[in-house]
């Protein structure tokens, strides 16, 4: 993941030198930048990177929205906007227009390469990805948990597997239950939520040792649902 | 110019009501007095008969074949002749209970009044003579001193009166109807509109009418308030974006040092101090903006069917995923149904999110801050209660009551608590605080559960 290489066009300086910056300490060493469209154009032409970060407000012809309408005409890149203009209106026309996400300045480091992070792993699913907890390993491409002690792998159901990811996405963060529900049954999901107990039930019986004391998949009352990650893997 | 023509217009509209008022009871008037005349008419023809009675040697010579014609034609019950003594000289059909001598006292007294009940007439005679007719006792009454009226002519007037004293009542009160109506279909769109701009809200009123010039200089009024809020709100915008970008390079960078683990302990820790400070920095003109753009109605809401109860766990799980020191504790609680509420979804997290957040900020020892999500038939309540230090009475007394200028608020509060106040407003709701004992301070956000129909948020 560190190895994506990253476009990013803002018409400051400044801003450019410090993300510039932020990505080479968190170790993403294949950044390039750009101060306007024209500029991002020329990159774009010759590589189109692994991912877009735009700025909404360019100098010249042509600001970030219309970079990304051009971008959309070929390319299916993750494209994330950054941008100083944070209303409703102005989120909801960058998504109509095709962008991943929407990030509003200012913002702190850690955000920025949350978010990119998140992009990447949703736009470029790693093979072979295992998520290891306090007693389970979990296979995500054979949606199986494998458990010390144990030849035979668990298989998770479809929605113990859609759960566990949402989870996973979002390893160390409170997920909400509202959030969980709506992976599992879509936008309307009221009154799932006891349905929603019972599948944690099932998949807590699956990773934990002992699934009336968790140690991975923890209740934050009245919230929703946290998964502590130990660490993420290959498979062996 | 234009006042003076609406005031002549109405000087001359009460002229005109009074004149008629004058000429529809002349009419009623002429009108009762013909009809009692017919009711009534009765005529005694005394001169006829007291032509017919002459005085002779001291004594009085009645032509009685044309008296007695007279009478009978006239339909009198009775007539008769004093002489100048008072005694009965002459009489025609005269009751037997009637006596045949009277004084003085008695001629007066029946000539004003009644004598044994029948109204009588009279007419004095040559010679100190008195003619006296009287007129039917059970069909005619005495009016005045020489006129006989029928009961139907009395019951005629009375009711005449009553009738007229009524249809004046009637025209008074539909002229004043009128007039006020004429005043209210005039002012109110002006009253409204003043009371519109007066509220901060755009006013259109139609310009037509006599009042047409008033309507069109308090369109422009409110355009040109409208205006300069846009502008200022526009401003505000512009300053708040400017500053942005130099608070992305603070923070980026400031944020960069506090990861750095080659740097000292102590350098990492003031660089997170930076960091801190810039992000309060950054929720300020983030709050700075919505507030301007609330308070001139610039914010569009995005109204959508939410839960309320997800809505405050969304926003307790940010502040606690945000790394929550541990001695802040947050709690949810709800009550009431299961059921969505209409609203912007986004904006009520700001509200809920700047709440929590003020409770945070003004307890830096730590406390515990319970949000409660209550969900009624009609509204729904979110109430965010901590154990802290809680607000000052007065405080807490403008708060309640919608005042947030600087200079009473205080800058320590920021723009939590109007910001909050102007979310709730927009949505047609309320918010208020109340302290809780013995420390602690609890806000409640009131909202209604729909949408107002009509696309507008009551104030």
């Amino acid at each position: 993941m560190k190895q994506a290489s990253i476009l990013v066009v803002d018409d400051e300086a400044a801003i450019l030198e410090m993300i510039r910056t932020i990505f080479a300490q968190a170790g993403y060493r294949n950044v390039s930048t750009a101060a306007d469209a024209a500029g991002a154009l020329g990159i774009l032409r010759r590589k189109m990177p692994d991912l877009l970060i735009l700025d909404v407000m360019l100098p010249g012809e042509m600001d970030g929205f219309g970079l990304l309408r051009a971008v959309r005409a070929v390319s299916r890149v993750p494209v994330l906007m950054l941008t100083a203009r944070g209303e409703a209106a102005d989120r909801v026309a960058g998504f109509e227009q095709g962008a991943d996400d929407y990030l509003v300045k200012p913002f702190l480091p850690q955000e920025l390469l949350l978010r990119v992070q998140a992009i990447l792993r949703r736009a470029y699913p790693e093979q072979n990805r295992c998520v290891r907890l306090a007693d389970a390993v979990v296979d995500l491409d054979r949606a199986e948990v494998r458990r010390p002690g144990r030849a035979e792998p668990i298989q998770l159901t479809a929605k113990e597997y859609a759960l566990f990811c949402k989870l996973a996405e979002n390893a160390g963060r409170i997920v909400t239950i509202g959030a969980l529900c709506q992976t599992v049954c879509g936008e309307i999901w009221q009154g799932y939520e006891n349905t929603l107990m019972t599948h944690i039930r099932h998949l807590r019986e699956k990773l934990e040792a002992d699934p009336s004391a968790p140690r991975s998949l923890l209740t934050v009352r009245g919230l929703g649902y946290r998964l502590i990650v130990e660490r993420e893997e290959d498979a062996p | 110019m234009t006042a003076q023509r609406f005031f002549r217009r109405y000087f001359l509209t009460g002229i005109g009501l009074i004149l008629l008022f004058l000429v529809a009871n002349g009419v009623m008037l002429l009108g009762l007095s013909m009809a009692i005349d017919r009711v009534s008419a009765f005529r005694a023809p005394l001169d006829e008969l007291a032509a017919c009675v002459q005085a002779e040697g001291g004594g009085y010579r009645v032509r009685q074949a044309e008296i007695t014609a007279l009478l009978e034609g006239s339909g009198l019950p009775w007539a008769m002749v004093l002489d100048a003594e008072g005694g009965v000289v002459w009489s025609w059909q005269l009751p037997p209970s009637l006596c045949l001598d009277y004084t003085a006292a008695d001629v007066a007294r029946f000539s004003r009044w009644y004598l044994e009940d029948y109204p009588v007439l009279e007419r004095v005679l040559d010679g100190g003579g008195l003619l006296v007719v009287a007129g039917d006792k059970d069909r005619l009454v005495r009016l005045g001193l020489s006129n006989l009226m029928s009961l139907g002519g009395v019951r005629t007037m009375l009711y005449g009166g009553l009738g007229i004293v009524a249809a004046n009542l009637l025209l008074v009160v539909a002229l004043f109807w009128r007039s006020t109506r004429r005043m209210e279909q005039s002012a109110a769109p002006l009253m409204e509109g003043i009371g519109k701009i007066a509220a901060g809200q755009p006013a259109a009123l139609p310009e037509t009418g006599e009042l047409a010039p008033v309507q069109k200089a308090l369109n422009r009024v409110s355009a040109q308030m409208a205006r300069r809020d846009a502008a200022r709100a526009e401003w505000i915008n512009g300053i708040s974006h400017d500053v942005r970008t130099p608070l992305s390079v603070i923070l980026g960078y400031a944020g960069t040092l506090a990861a750095d683990p080659a740097l000292p302990p102590a350098a990492r820790q003031q660089a997170g101090m930076i960091c801190a400070q810039g992000e309060r920095l950054r929720d300020l003109i983030r709050d700075l903006n919505l507030v301007s753009q609330l308070e001139y109605s610039m914010q569009p809401l995005q109204w959508r069917h939410l839960d309320p109860v997800e809505l405050a766990r969304g926003v307790l799980s940010e502040l606690l995923n945000g790394g929550l020191d541990s001695r802040y504790v947050l709690e949810l609680q709800t009550a009431g149904r299961e059921d969505t509420i209409e609203g912007d979804p986004a904006l009520l997290a700001r509200a809920l999110e700047n709440l929590v957040r003020n409770s945070i900020r003004h307890n830096p020892g730590g406390c515990t801050v319970t949000v409660t999500v209550d969900r009624e038939p009609e509204t729904c309540r979110f109430t965010v209660q901590d154990d802290g230090v809680g607000m000052t009475a007065a405080a807490m007394e403008r708060a309640n009551a919608g005042q947030f200028e600087a200079a009473q608020s205080g800058a320590q509060h920021g723009f939590g608590l109007r910001l909050v106040y102007g979310i709730a407003a927009a949505h047609g709701g309320t918010m208020a605080c109340r302290p809780v004992r013995p420390t602690g301070l609890e806000v409640t956000i009131t909202l209604p559960a729909a949408r107002a129909r009509d696309g507008t948020a009551p104030a």
